[in-house]
């Protein structure tokens, strides 16, 4: 089957300098004192796996093991130190809902910016934009500021533009808690119908039942390292013990 | 990418190129044939006394082209009604008699120059010196007029004296005066510019079309390059720009009161204040003074503006760099976009002024295009070089406080350029925002076009910045995401 992500040897070092320089004078001062040293993180080690089209894949770790920064590579923010990723077809990354979000804007405006910003067309919003509207269930404020709007209204509104799109390969970093609990509800039904419609995913969770439920195969990430690679039962079972 | 949209758009492009070309030629056409020019006089600060009969004054000039076609003399006539008639001639050096013309006393103004075309255009090498020997007939005391002259140039509030050589002099019945008379030598140079326009034309779309069927072989095999990125800029983030550039128009002046006004009222409430304060300051030898500063103004608006908000569009935008991908120079092109719709705003009270002032609106209006692009190229071309820098060092941004305050006093924007002294000229003209607001005002002010190497320098300062800005940026846009 062809696949739809491949990640071949991934390194991901960030050069950390004792204390973040970020002005020329303490730059020279540093460097003159010869107290200019960096030190190397590895946020990912030689990580290499692959997805699938139309494959549902977890992936899963301890906190700081690297997921995040592997979702960032894959979805193109950082690029890799050394190795390569591939992605085939449109990607929606989904790690955080709501970027790029004006809060002097209304709603109705924050629905193009925000669209624009995830890459959608002009035609697709228009399109879609009632949908939206509809399942952000914000219709009676779509004219008002964001700044009025309760933070949960801001979720749903992320959550409902975010995933309006039926994109080739969805990536999720634990977007999945939103709003009350009727919303929570919704918002999952929609995350499972998008994730169940031969869409590719890839996705990190902290929940072992979702994993199980969901995946196929699942990646465990330690300390930048892949720990293992399979099946998913094999590898929460591992990871539960370990 | 898109090939078929990106087609249509490089069509388009090559389009815009050439009715740019034709819309210079035929505004600016004759201009490129030859241009007019002018020697330099002192400023006046005594006169020679009473030009009576048998009197004979001399002075020496320099040719200022190839063919000299007028004077200008500055004359006082004692606030009276004079006759009698002035006797102008020009001898080469050679001792050859190039001219002699008479002129009626009676026509000519008093404190002002007053403009002598010749019968014909004279032959002169650029640089010769010629003779002007002045003698009247019909004038005596009380029925005559005198001539001004001077030992000063006037720089600001200041008259600074100058060392003249003896040769340099006028001369009054062969005795040596003070300075030099206030007379200006006027021809018309030809230009060959004219002739190789086209070439030039088409030679540059030439090399700009190998390039892209280069670029475009590449990109047909999947390679990223220049093309790519200005293809997919249009063909597929021109959504998102537009998105960009109209959340910062609107959230600009969102809360206040007056809203989009203040982009017109900003640039004319700073030049009525400028106005105020440098037209009793600097002595008035500045024709159309409201117009003249409120182009500096807007001009040079438009380019601090712009950069700073470029400058920052990176580090302004950290939360979502590190959240969504999308190419980095979308950023500080649409910061700069947003700035050049404020920019256009404030081109309306500059008309305004126009219209109020009673400068005519001529063809030569047109050629802004031109000189807008260039300001715009070097503007992208300073805010992607600044911005790369303000993501690694955050003092740049301070740093351009002070810089692009030196910059503004660095560019005429409301002082005449003749208070910079000689010797720093060519220096002070290589400032390319000088060439940018210079071409402006040639267009607007005295509604001709520039000579065809204001056209030179105005492209090649605005395609240097912007390739090293380009080059900068590309090559440190991956790190950018590491240092937020």
């Amino acid at each position: 089957m062809e696949n739809m992500i491949e990640v071949q040897n991934v390194t991901m070092r960030f050069r950390m300098a004792n204390d973040r320089i970020s002005s020329i004078k303490e730059y020279a001062i540093a460097k003159l004192r010869g107290k200019l040293q960096y030190s190397e993180f590895e946020a990912l080690k030689n990580v290499s796996f692959d997805v699938k089209r139309g494959e549902v894949v977890g992936l899963i770790g301890h906190n700081g093991a690297g997921k995040s920064t592997m979702l960032k590579v894959i979805s193109g923010i950082l690029k890799p130190t050394e190795g390569s990723v591939r992605v085939a077809g449109n990607v929606a990354p989904m790690l955080e809902l709501g970027s790029g979000f004006d809060m002097d804007m209304t709603g109705r405006e924050n629905i193009f910016l925000n669209g624009a910003i995830l890459g959608y067309s002009e035609e697709f919003l228009k399109r879609k934009y009632d949908e939206i509207v509809a399942f952000s269930e914000i219709e009676p404020f779509i004219d008002m500021p964001l700044r009025n709007y309760s933070s949960g209204m801001v979720a749903r509104l992320a959550f409902s533009i975010a995933t309006v799109v039926v994109p080739e390969v969805l990536i999720v970093d634990e977007v999945l808690s939103v709003g009350d609990a009727a919303f929570q509800e919704k918002s999952l039904m929609r995350m499972m119908e998008l994730m169940s419609g031969g869409t590719t995913v890839l996705f990190v969770s902290h929940s072992q039942s979702q994993i199980r439920k969901m995946c196929n195969r699942v990646v465990w990430l330690e300390h930048g390292q892949v720990q293992a690679f399979g099946d998913a039962r094999e590898v929460c079972a591992l990871y539960e013990k370990g | 990418m898109d090939f078929k949209k990106s087609k249509k758009m490089l069509g388009l492009l090559a389009a815009c190129y050439w009715a740019l070309a034709l819309l210079v030629y035929l505004v600016a056409g004759v201009q490129f044939r030859y241009t007019a020019v002018e020697s330099n006089a002192l400023s006046a600060s005594a006169v020679i006394g009473e030009m009576v009969d048998g009197m004979t004054v001399t002075q020496t000039l320099t040719a200022p082209a190839e063919q000299t076609t007028g004077l200008e003399l500055l004359a006082g006539t004692f606030g009276r009604a004079n006759s009698g008639m002035l006797r102008i001639a020009l001898t080469n050096e050679a001792g050859k008699t190039l001219l002699a013309q008479d002129v009626d006393v009676a026509a000519l103004a008093d404190g002002k120059y007053t403009s002598i075309p010749f019968a014909a255009p004279l032959g002169t090498k650029r640089g010769e010196t010629l003779t002007l020997t002045l003698t009247t007939t019909g004038c005596a005391p009380g029925n005559a007029v005198t001539i001004y002259c001077g030992n000063t140039v006037t720089a600001g509030r200041f008259d600074i004296a100058q060392t003249i050589t003896d040769a340099d002099r006028y001369t009054v019945n062969g005795e040596m005066g003070i300075g030099k008379l206030c007379v200006k030598a006027s021809g018309v140079r030809t230009l060959t510019f004219y002739r190789d326009y086209w070439f030039i034309i088409a030679g540059a779309f030439g090399v700009a079309a190998i390039f892209c069927a280069r670029w475009w072989k590449q990109a047909k095999q999947g390679k990223n390059n220049l093309l790519v990125a200005v293809c997919t800029l249009q063909t597929r983030y021109a959504f998102l720009i537009r998105q960009l550039v109209s959340r910062d128009f609107k959230t600009k002046y969102k809360r206040s009161v007056l809203g989009m006004a203040w982009s017109f009222l900003n640039p004319l409430l700073t030049m009525s204040v400028q106005y105020i304060v440098f037209s009793t300051l600097f002595k008035s030898d500045i024709e159309n003074y409201p117009v003249y500063l409120l182009t500096g103004i807007v001009f040079f608006n438009f380019f601090s503006e712009a950069v700073s908000m470029g400058m920052t569009s990176i580090t302004g935008n950290a939360s979502l760099i590190k959240k969504v991908y999308m190419p980095k120079y979308i950023y500080p092109v649409s910061r700069i976009l947003s700035s050049l719709v404020n920019f256009a705003l404030a081109i309306i009270p500059l008309f305004l002024v126009m219209i109020v002032t009673g400068t005519a609106f001529r063809p030569s209006l047109l050629l802004l295009v031109f000189d807008i692009l260039c300001l715009l190229a070097f503007v992208m071309g300073m805010g992607l070089l600044l911005t790369t820098a303000m993501t690694f060092f955050q003092d740049t941004q301070f740093l351009w406080g002070v810089v692009s305050m030196i910059w503004m006093y660095l560019t005429p924007i409301f002082y005449p350029e003749s208070i910079i002294p000689a010797q720093f000229l060519t220096l002070y003209h290589m400032n390319p925002m000088y060439q940018y607001i210079t071409f402006a005002r040639i267009c607007i002010i005295d509604g001709l076009s520039p000579e065809p190497m204001a056209y030179l320098w105005c492209i090649l300062s605005s395609l240097a910045v912007l390739t090293l800005g380009v080059v900068v940026f590309k090559r440190n846009q991956d790190k950018f995401v590491l240092h937020l």
